[in-house]
């Protein structure tokens, strides 16, 4: 998922991608969307708990970034540059769903894959059924916990804890203050620990 | 016989507006300030907080809670009043409709001069907390419930 | 200055150092209690980590390809001068139409889906707060949350992003 390059190597070649997509080079975007889609579509996926909706959400999300990749400046890394607009989309598609901080609903039932696409080139194990069912249940419970939070608090913990973004990263990415930043993972990390210390106490 | 019958007619009359005001007036709200902050050796919590003292330290965070205002009042339907009062802050209520478990509340919290938060919530049996803003190293709450 | 939030979040995320540590942890009521809810919050971490790692993609090379033929669209529509003409207006016939069948919607919700709710419909004991604002001027940032407390059955109305205030104003 992660490019090969070094750090220092895919920094300085994402600018080059960035540059080329500025002059109007879609191939220079494809490879960029190419590094992020996973990354992206996890992250959506993780807000908004319907494949569906995660697809269009990271078109979306993709397409505004091409619309805009001329208003990049550098002044931030790339990667909070389109993870501010991946937010942006996505808070913004909640919002027009009235999905409330608390008693938010499904729109659809949770489908898991049952097998990793991964693992199309490489043999892999398949779990037992009796262990899909439970890892079945445990995502269905995070993602009942996570959907009883706002769009903005779902955003910032799963931005730290799954993405493991700096405070000021997040900040970027919501246009809001550090501290606000904060603030706010203080309360969703006591909402879930409130919602979910039985399952990760056990499992 | 007459008589008798307008004396029938007032006595229902009477019992009809009675019950209704006896509805109004069976329900107190108590409202508090409440300043809560981390000290080394925290005072005992008030009284009227025993039954959210767990709340309050869990997701709060603080370890005192002291009541800078209160106030308990019966409230009546499509009246306003002011609850509970400090030197900066106070709660005016707009009471808009009530059933046997509650009132249908307007609240603003108004700092000094200003409304600093509106809600409208229906109160029930269980207590309602409103998170302020930070004062000095402590927190502002808002606690409200129907006795 | 820092809320006590922003210090217990920084001091959780092991971001607090120097004289702003040693302050922070010598007002801490019950360290070994802050210590477990430190771990606590920790083991959530880890958790929410492992459980919630990167949802695989199906079919990527269909998401490339849609995407490049959304933007293509996109720069046809934008390049492209408007090919039909569309009448302003709605001829009068279609607009007494609309007229008719949003009155006949209006009718039936007001006489059959807008009731008001007895008292029995509604649970007796709830507090809820059916909405919240905050005054700009005194929270440009400020957002509002509500959840229940489970074991007081307290409703929290949660906000943040509030001006802080010097602690006369603690004053009764």
């Amino acid at each position: 998922m992660h490019t090969e390059a070094t750090p220092a190597q895919a920094d300085v070649s994402e600018l080059d991608l960035v540059k080329q997509c500025q002059a109007g080079d879609s191939e220079a975007f494809d490879q960029l969307v190419g590094r992020y889609r996973t990354r992206v579509f996890g992250m959506i996926y993780n807000m908004v708990h319907n494949e569906q909706d995660a697809w269009d959400l990271a078109q979306d999300s993709f397409l505004k970034a091409w619309k805009s990749i001329g208003r990049f400046r550098g002044q931030s890394s790339f990667y909070t540059w389109i993870y501010r607009i991946v937010t942006n989309v996505t808070i913004d598609w909640l919002r027009k769903k009235h999905v409330k901080g608390s008693g938010a609903e499904f729109d659809d039932a949770i489908q898991l894959k049952d097998i990793d696409p991964a693992s199309r080139t490489v043999p892999k194990a398949e779990a037992l059924p009796h262990q899909r069912m439970e890892r079945r249940e445990i995502r269905a419970r995070i993602d009942d916990a996570i959907a009883q939070l706002s769009p903005e608090h779902r955003a910032v913990i799963l931005m730290k804890e799954t993405e493991d973004m700096q405070y000021h990263e997040i900040a970027e990415a919501l246009d809001c203050s550090i501290g606000t930043v904060m603030s706010r993972l203080f309360y969703a990390r006591k909402k879930l620990q409130n919602l979910l210390r039985d399952l990760y106490e056990n499992v | 016989m007459h008589r008798r019958f307008y004396l029938l007619m007032g006595l229902m009359v009477a019992l009809i507006f009675g019950d209704a005001r006896a509805a109004g007036a069976s329900q107190m709200v108590w409202s508090g300030l409440v300043i809560a902050n981390n000290v080394a050796q925290p005072a005992e919590i008030p009284p009227e907080l025993n039954r959210i003292e767990g709340t309050l330290k869990t997701w709060f965070g603080y370890n005192q809670f002291k009541v800078i205002g209160q106030s308990r009042k019966t409230l009546v339907t499509g009246s306003e009043d002011w609850l509970a009062a400090s030197k900066y802050f106070s709660l005016h209520v707009d009471s808009k409709g009530e059933t046997p478990a509650g009132y249908l509340l307007n609240l603003k919290l108004f700092q000094e001069k200003s409304v600093l938060l509106e809600t409208e919530a229906k109160l029930g049996k269980k207590p309602l907390v409103i998170k302020g803003p930070q004062v000095g190293d402590g927190q502002l709450l808002l606690v409200l419930f129907v006795q | 200055m820092k809320t006590f939030e922003e210090k217990w979040t920084a001091w959780l995320d092991g971001e607090l150092t120097g004289d702003e540590l040693a302050e922070f942890e010598a007002s801490l009521p019950d360290k070994p209690a802050a210590e477990a809810e430190k771990r606590d919050a920790h083991k959530l971490g880890a958790f929410l980590k492992e459980q919630l790692q990167d949802r695989a993609m199906g079919n990527e090379e269909f998401f490339h390809h849609q995407l490049r033929e959304r933007m293509a669209a996109d720069a046809c529509a934008t390049n492209a001068p408007e090919q039909t003409t569309r009448p302003a207006l709605w001829p009068i016939g279609r607009l007494v139409w609309a007229g008719a069948v949003s009155l006949a919607i209006f009718c039936v919700c007001t006489f059959f889906v807008i009731r008001e709710k007895s008292p029995s419909d509604q649970s007796e004991y709830l507090t809820q707060v059916l909405n919240a604002r905050v005054d700009p001027a005194l929270g440009p940032n400020a957002t509002i949350s509500m959840f229940e407390s489970k074991e007081e059955k307290v409703t929290v109305l949660w906000t943040e992003g509030l001006q802080s205030l010097p602690s006369e104003y603690a004053t009764k």
